[in-house]
């Protein structure tokens, strides 16, 4: 038993030793481990390929290594309040997609915002768009709204009270059309739904046409066309205009980090965002590149939080 | 009747049945969802109620006064059991390393094994480098334990 | 056809061979650790393979992706702990094996059976991509709906002891696979305010705790080891020769994992479950099932191994990942500029095909390596318990703490130890649990979304296949109930 309990002691005082490896940090040798991502989507999807994307080049001007995470579920909450709630010392930062997050936050009643933290840098602007199966019927803006009246329509969307949902019902009020909303599991299940007939259309971010030739794009919900696929007219030009979503990926940092660490972090990407690799990168996958940083990006994202409130009926 | 218990299998029956109830109670009472999204799990929920009652009359009927215990070594199973319950909780206050070489410890001292303290130095050896293999090339933090976070 | 004939003599290249067998070893342990799986091995490889060449990387990947759908089945049959959720159903069979002291044989036949699943599939990814994409395109909500249903009803025909303890843990899975978020109205259900079950609780959570925990506690219990005073018996090779034995078997679920992995709602764990279902209502000597029969073994390994290949097509074809191991692929995939999509075909040529002879080759880079690595291996089963148990409760604890980081679900995975103790004594058969658990989300997500397409039932008798599959769950639950009663009949007459 006294064997036992000594060896126990030694144990405990050789933890500490390990422990006390990790301890306290020196702002000024920041970073001096490695950096967390924490991404609100599995691995494999948009936002965690950009960072994967950029890794070498964020690796080099930080000087340390990342570690990507993902959290994902809850619409995004899981990541976001084990950010919120993280160490504010620049190790944890928060991959997030606007305005899924903030439409979260408003339909779960979260008793923080995305306002509150700190914002480093955003990457792209990606609108949504109407789309459609590659053989459908529906050519137009005009023959969409014939066929709701006709037949049942109906919409595939990531998830009631999540942003695909939400423009969706702002499309619909504004066309004055009427179909049915299909919940799915997330963005990719419902381009599948569109691809095997189970649903009309979906109302997502425009990209899902890039690689996959059995859907294709009726309109951009935007007010200018998208370089990417310019020959798919804006609902701008079809006649209608309403309130837009835009999908913005950025990475958000929580609310008490030090300003000289954010600063450093909105330097490291702007390198990294600029580099030749990752422009590339996105040039051939279709990317909508919108850098912003800092404190505009602050306040563009306090603008959107502002705009989505005044839909909160919806959700 | 006398004489007669349940088998343990409508024992289980009711302990199934108990949990199901428990956790319907949420949506009825706490967070109260409304019907849409409680018509399936509570369908589910009355099979289970179902089967549970048939399985409860079964055990019932073929119960009979004396039975093979349960555990068939309780003692053993006691022990165990504790043992468990100590290596959670030491984990979540004290971190990944301190509780598994502690149940290593447990373990030979317990079961009385032969050269107690080269299995354990071994054993330590390999939980401190699976620490460091997760942490290091893997990114997989291990719980570091509420008390040392106090510390630091 | 030059693409194809270019990246078979490219992919044997030596170098490309290394990068193979490094992928598979590596894949192998990576699996073999609970709550590691592919998904994660790849996903860690991508920062590592940033100055190499497409191919390597690709070859890497090829490796651990086959490595570890095999390697999880090791500690399923060695310990009873799922390396990862598709090895769950090879613990029911595998572990009663090791018990026996055959655990010699199991490892054999897990090994070949993954090879030939794995190669099956693969030859499918490589020939057949442009007629099996289309599956994806006739797999809408009700398919699945009635696909999940089959599933289920597959619950009355395996619970062989009694239908009723079948339902009651059956529809138990049913419910607890409701806890989280609810896809269609967005509520928390059943979540009691506690943001960790936000997301409904982790299969391997479950998995783990059920088998792995609850295994643990009962040897420490027994005071023995794994197989206890039985001598280890049975060769290494007795197991690959089962497979070939038992032909149908092994052939029937390779083509139901191929089948699966492209299917959109279905998996590795749905097809290797299914695997072994059918397998037992089917087999002449289905009451042995559970208690160490090889061909439980059999099903479900080929099964699992058959889905990698196949779950790559939809992936390819239309950049839709049809397993969450094939979009970490993707994204590999992606950042090495190779952009899934019709133009990959015609496009990427040899280096595409240089993978996709990669995974071929690394089916039997999993049986190269395994066969010298599992004679060591078997031998775990004698290891005194005093040591084995502590090991696998650790193991148990790290492979749960894991899958997402925090001690709650640790604390879930011992309360369903505890649980899974006491069922298991009380005689419920697991499968039914885990069938129910696994197909549940599946089949009420489904079901509403088919009825809010349709607006009622119709569904099931307008579209082809879902008649079809639900022509097929009335046998498979009238017929076990059914043929008792002939057999019974015809023995009177005589």
């Amino acid at each position: 038993m006294k064997k036992a309990l000594a060896m126990l002691l030694v144990l405990v005082s050789a933890a500490l030793a390990v422990y006390a490896g990790g301890s306290e940090e020196d702002l000024s040798k920041w970073p001096s481990k490695p950096i967390h991502i924490i991404n609100q989507s599995a691995a494999g999807s948009g936002p965690d390929l950009f960072i994967r994307q950029m890794q070498p080049v964020l690796q080099k001007e930080l000087g340390t290594s990342l570690v990507l995470e993902s959290k994902e579920g809850s619409g995004g909450k899981l990541a976001c309040d084990y950010v919120w709630n993280s160490n504010p010392d620049g190790y944890t930062i928060l991959a997030h997609s606007s305005p899924l997050t903030t439409v979260t936050q408003i339909s779960k009643d979260c008793e923080y915002s995305i306002k509150d933290m700190k914002h480093i840098a955003s990457i792209d602007a990606t609108p949504y768009a109407v789309i459609v199966r590659a053989d459908s019927p529906i050519k137009s803006v005009a023959d969409l709204i014939e066929y709701c009246k006709t037949n049942n329509a109906s919409n595939a969307n990531s998830g009631i009270g999540g942003a695909m949902f939400l423009q969706s019902r702002i499309m619909a009020d504004a066309l004055g059309i009427d179909y049915a909303e299909v919940p799915y599991n997330g963005g990719q299940p419902c381009t599948l739904a569109v691809m095997n007939g189970d649903v009309t259309f979906t109302v997502t971010s425009f990209d899902v046409v890039m690689n996959n030739n059995q859907v294709r794009a009726l309109c951009i919900l935007a007010d200018e066309r998208v370089a990417a696929i310019p020959d798919v007219p804006t609902i701008v030009e079809e006649g209608y205009t309403f309130p837009f979503l835009t999908m913005r990926r950025g990475l958000l940092a929580p609310a008490e980090t030090p300003d000289e660490i954010v600063q450093k972090l909105v330097d490291a990407f702007e390198v990294a965002l600029n580099d030749p690799s990752f422009t590339d990168y996105a040039a051939a996958n279709g990317i909508n590149l919108d850098l912003i940083f800092g404190e505009e990006y602050q306040a563009l994202d306090a603008q959107i939080y502002d705009e989505i409130m005044q839909f909160v009926d919806y959700l | 009747m006398e004489g007669k218990r349940m088998k343990f299998e409508g024992v289980m029956a009711i302990v199934i049945a108990a949990i199901v109830a428990i956790i319907c109670l949420d949506g009825i009472l706490i967070n109260k969802l409304p019907m849409e999204a409680l018509r399936y799990p509570l369908f589910c929920a009355a099979v289970v109620m179902l089967t549970a009652a048939i399985e409860i009359v079964k055990a019932v009927r073929n119960g009979t006064g004396k039975q093979k215990p349960i555990h068939k070594n309780a003692r053993n199973f006691a022990v165990a059991a504790a043992l468990m319950v100590g290596y959670i909780i030491l984990m979540w206050l004290f971190g990944f390393i301190v509780s598994s070489i502690a149940l290593t410890i447990a373990f030979t001292v317990i079961y009385k094994m032969e050269k107690p303290v080269a299995i354990n130095i071994g054993a330590a050896v390999v939980i401190i480098a699976v620490y460091f293999i997760f942490s290091r090339l893997l990114y997989i933090f291990l719980p570091e334990g509420l008390f040392f976070e106090w510390l630091f | 056809m030059e693409g194809i004939i270019g990246g078979l003599f490219s992919s044997v290249l030596p170098v490309n061979l290394l990068y193979m067998f490094i992928g598979t070893f590596a894949g192998i342990i990576i699996g073999a650790l609970p709550g590691l799986g592919a998904t994660t091995g790849i996903a860690l490889l991508i920062p590592l393979t940033y100055g190499m060449e497409p191919v390597h990387a690709l070859l890497l990947a090829a490796g651990i992706y086959q490595g570890a759908m095999y390697g999880g089945s090791i500690t399923s049959v060695l310990l009873g702990i799922p390396g990862t959720p598709t090895n769950t159903a090879t613990c029911f069979d595998g572990f009663p094996m090791s018990q026996k002291g055959q655990s010699k044989e199991a490892l054999g036949a897990s090994l070949t059976a993954s090879a030939i699943g794995g190669f099956f599939s693969c030859i499918a990814l490589m020939f057949l991509t442009p007629l099996m994409s289309k599956i994806v395109l006739y797999f809408g909500a009700p398919e699945q709906f009635m696909m999940a249903m089959v599933g289920l009803g597959v619950i009355a025909a395996s619970s062989h002891e009694s239908l009723s303890k079948g339902l009651l843990v059956g529809f138990l899975g049913l419910v607890i696979a409701t806890i989280g978020g609810d896809p269609m109205t967005g509520y928390d259900r059943f979540t009691f305010g506690i943001m960790y079950l936000d997301d409904g609780i982790d299969f391997m959570i479950i998995a783990v705790g059920i088998f792995g925990f609850s295994q643990a506690i009962a040897m420490a219990e027994e005071a023995q080891s794994i197989s206890g005073d039985t001598k280890l018996r049975g060769r290494l090779m007795d197991g690959v020769k089962a497979c070939f034995t038992h032909w149908k078997i092994t052939l029937r679920c390779s083509f139901l994992g191929v089948l699966l992995g492209v299917t959109p709602g279905a998996g590795g764990s749905v097809a290797a479950m299914l695997a072994y279902s059918t397998t037992q209502a089917t087999e002449k000597d289905k009451d042995t099932f559970g208690t160490g029969n090889i061909k439980g073994v059999i099903a479900p390994e080929a099964a699992n191994n058959a889905t990698i290949g196949s779950a790559i097509i939809p992936t390819l074809a239309f950049g839709i990942p049809g397993s969450a191991t094939s979009a970490v692929l993707m994204g590999l995939l992606m950042i090495h500029n190779i952009v899934p999509g019709p133009r990959l075909f015609l496009d990427a040529g040899s280096t595409l095909y240089t993978f996709f002879w990669g995974l071929v080759w690394t089916c039997f880079a999993i049986v190269i390596i395994g066969l010298p690595l599992l004679r060591f291996f078997a031998k775990v089963t004698v290891v005194p318990y005093q040591i084995l148990v502590p090991s696998i409760v650790i193991l148990c604890a790290l492979g749960t703490y894991s899958v997402r980081g925090y001690m709650f679900d640790v604390l879930l995975m011992f309360a369903f130890g505890i649980l899974g103790y006491y069922l298991k004594k009380a005689h419920y058969p697991m499968v039914c649990f885990i069938l129910g658990l696994i197909l549940g989300p599946t089949v009420e997500s489904n079901l509403w979304r088919s009825l809010i397409i349709y607006g009622d039932l119709s569904f099931i008798w307008t579209r082809p296949i879902t008649l079809a599959l639900a022509i097929l769950l009335a046998a498979v639950i009238i017929i076990p109930i059914v043929k008792p009663h002939f057999a019974k009949k015809k023995g009177e007459e005589k």
